[in-house]
């Protein structure tokens, strides 16, 4: 995707060669987008989906953990990936 | 509606008695058996000296007459002095004797005798008894008791002479008479003056739970304030009064919750719709890009979500109150659980400055939960805790095993609650602060729900503090282990 890749099996993601220093739960969190590129996901779902919080918990936590990934991610390269969509949640996207 | 006319058909078909008629009706009862024993026994103690002394006279004139005959059977003037003077002197309680030779042949008579008694009569009736005397009526009516002996006469006897005592008792009778009318009138005069006196008393004993059941009457809940004035009564109904002014304390208390609490949803709610009214309103002003729109619904999209969430918790806490609500209990490792927390929120706690530690649990804890619920509850706990707790603190997750109960401790090195605030802390929208209700995001549900989910699986949640110092919130639940 891009020139993002993600390895499964070992756990590891890369952009533009470079390796992404990623912990666990935001590995879980980048696959989680970008298997459902294109797709708005809520903060409850992504907050069930990776850390198992099956309730409408307190969803800032979900948005400092997509900022960290982000941090990491998006921001040192030229095009982003992880888009807002206000109100609803987070989509993975090639092109805004 | 059925049950209504059937209750006052049974009602007017057996009329209820009153508490102060039942009272009444036992005090007179009771004080009526009283008199009728005491006058009764009376009369029967005064009846029998009556007759007691009536038998000790006969005797005694017996005894004198017998002594007589023995010893001077010729002494005729001291005879004749005993039976025909004696006697005729008396005015009250007048006695008879006659003598009788072997024969049945009159002796010695006292004057009138035949006249006040038929002798013949007198004769029958006594003949063969000598125990005591017995009842007779004289010839004008008048009561007597008779009595006849056979008595030796000389030393050594000669022959034996008969006898015969009659005695006027109707001075014994007429006072008999007037003791019987007396009883018959105490009788009276009590059984009129002893049902109004109880019932007297018994109004003046039941007043108190008549002005306690007018004070319930009064009672709605726009003047719950009121209390019974329990001073100047008796201690039994002091105490009802005492029951009764702290169950209105208590209702005072809850009703006075429920407003507050439906004032707060109302003003809670309001500040997103208005939020989202005056956006619209704003938009609508002119016409407007496709971009402004969008920002304007994104706005609202937001505004939405947390009008929401707030309705969402509030049927939460309105479900968890239902007895029907039901608890998924599984087995849950809560060792397992609170690294699930810890993992969600480590990334927030290290944007705050916050080290968020969770404690080695030495052994597996294992415990019958709903874990979704007791997820949620120490979620709220250490999102408050990070939001109450400056950079450089700690939040601590820490589970133990209490044999009865499994217990887990949230504490944090955070700004504290103030002692007055603590009991307070797990009613719905209580905010420690109010005007940092809206910087941190909370809805001021928070810890209302934790203690309902505690409650939901029979457990309880305590807060102990100190501020400036940290705050601990410690969860139990009874340890339903799995074996």
């Amino acid at each position: 995707m891009a020139d993002l890749e993600i390895d499964l099996m070992r756990h590891r993601a890369t952009r533009a060669g470079q390796r992404l220093d990623l912990t666990s739960k935001e590995f879980l969190l980048l696959t989680l987008l970008a298997r459902r590129a294109g797709e708005v996901l809520s903060r409850t779902l992504i907050a069930e989906s990776v850390w198992d919080m099956n309730f409408d918990s307190d969803t800032n936590v979900v948005d400092v953990n997509v900022r960290r990934l982000r941090s990491k991610m998006d921001d040192p390269f030229p095009v982003k990936l992880i888009h807002t969509v206000r109100g609803a949640g987070y989509v993975f996207e090639t092109e805004s | 509606m059925s049950s209504k006319p059937n209750r006052s058909a049974s009602a007017t078909r057996r009329p209820r008695r009153t508490l102060a008629f039942r009272l009444s009706a036992a005090y007179s009862l009771a004080g009526l058996m009283l008199v009728i024993l005491a006058t009764a026994s009376l009369y029967i103690v005064l009846r029998t000296e009556l007759d007691r002394s009536t038998e000790l006279f006969l005797a005694d004139k017996l005894h004198v007459l017998r002594t007589m005959l023995r010893e001077r059977p010729d002494d005729e003037d001291a005879l004749r002095e005993e039976i025909e003077l004696e006697s005729a002197a008396r005015r009250y309680q007048q006695f008879y004797i006659r003598l009788l030779d072997e024969q049945g042949v009159p002796i010695m008579t006292t004057p009138g005798m035949a006249e006040q008694l038929d002798l013949a009569q007198l004769a029958s009736q006594t003949q063969g008894r000598f125990e005591s005397s017995m009842a007779m009526t004289g010839r004008h009516g008048r009561p007597f008791r008779v009595t006849s002996e056979t008595v030796a006469v000389g030393t050594p006897p000669t022959h034996s002479d008969t006898v015969q005592i009659a005695i006027d008792v109707s001075q014994e009778e007429a006072l008999l008479v007037r003791y019987r009318l007396w009883f018959w009138g105490i009788l009276l005069v009590t059984s009129v003056l002893f049902p109004l006196v109880g019932y007297r008393i018994a109004r003046h004993g039941i007043r108190p739970v008549e002005e306690i059941a007018a004070t319930a009457r009064r009672i709605t809940s726009t003047n719950l304030r009121e209390r019974i004035e329990s001073e100047g009564y008796p201690s039994e109904l002091a105490a009802l009064a005492g029951t009764f002014n702290e169950m209105l304390g208590r209702l005072e208390e809850s009703f006075e919750r429920v407003s507050r609490f439906s004032a707060d949803i109302a003003h809670d709610l309001r500040t997103p719709v208005n939020n989202i009214r005056g956006e619209a309103e704003v938009a609508l002003a002119r016409p407007r890009t496709a971009g402004e729109y969008r920002d304007v619904l994104e706005s609202s999209l937001e505004e939405a979500v947390r009008l929401s969430e707030l309705i969402g918790d509030l049927l939460f806490l309105a479900r968890a109150e239902s007895p029907l609500t039901e608890v998924h209990r599984e087995d849950v490792n809560i060792g397992e659980l609170l690294t699930t927390v810890r993992d969600y929120y480590e990334a927030s706690a290290n944007d705050a400055g916050i080290l968020l530690v969770l404690n080695d649990v030495a052994e597996p804890l294992n415990a019958e939960l709903d874990r979704s619920l007791m997820l949620r509850a120490v979620s709220n706990l250490v999102s408050n805790s990070i939001a109450h707790t400056p950079p450089g603190g700690i939040v601590t997750l820490a589970a133990s095993d209490e044999d009865a109960a499994m217990r887990i401790d949230v504490s944090d090195t955070g700004v504290g609650i103030p002692a007055d605030a603590l009991p307070r802390v797990f009613d719905r929208f209580f905010r420690v602060d109010p005007s940092r209700s809206k910087a941190s995001g909370g809805t001021g549900l928070g810890l209302a729900i934790v203690q309902s989910i505690l409650a939901l699986h029979g457990g309880s949640a305590e807060i102990t503090s100190q501020l400036g110092r940290g705050s601990r919130v410690t969860l139990r639940v009874p340890a339903l282990r799995t074996r």
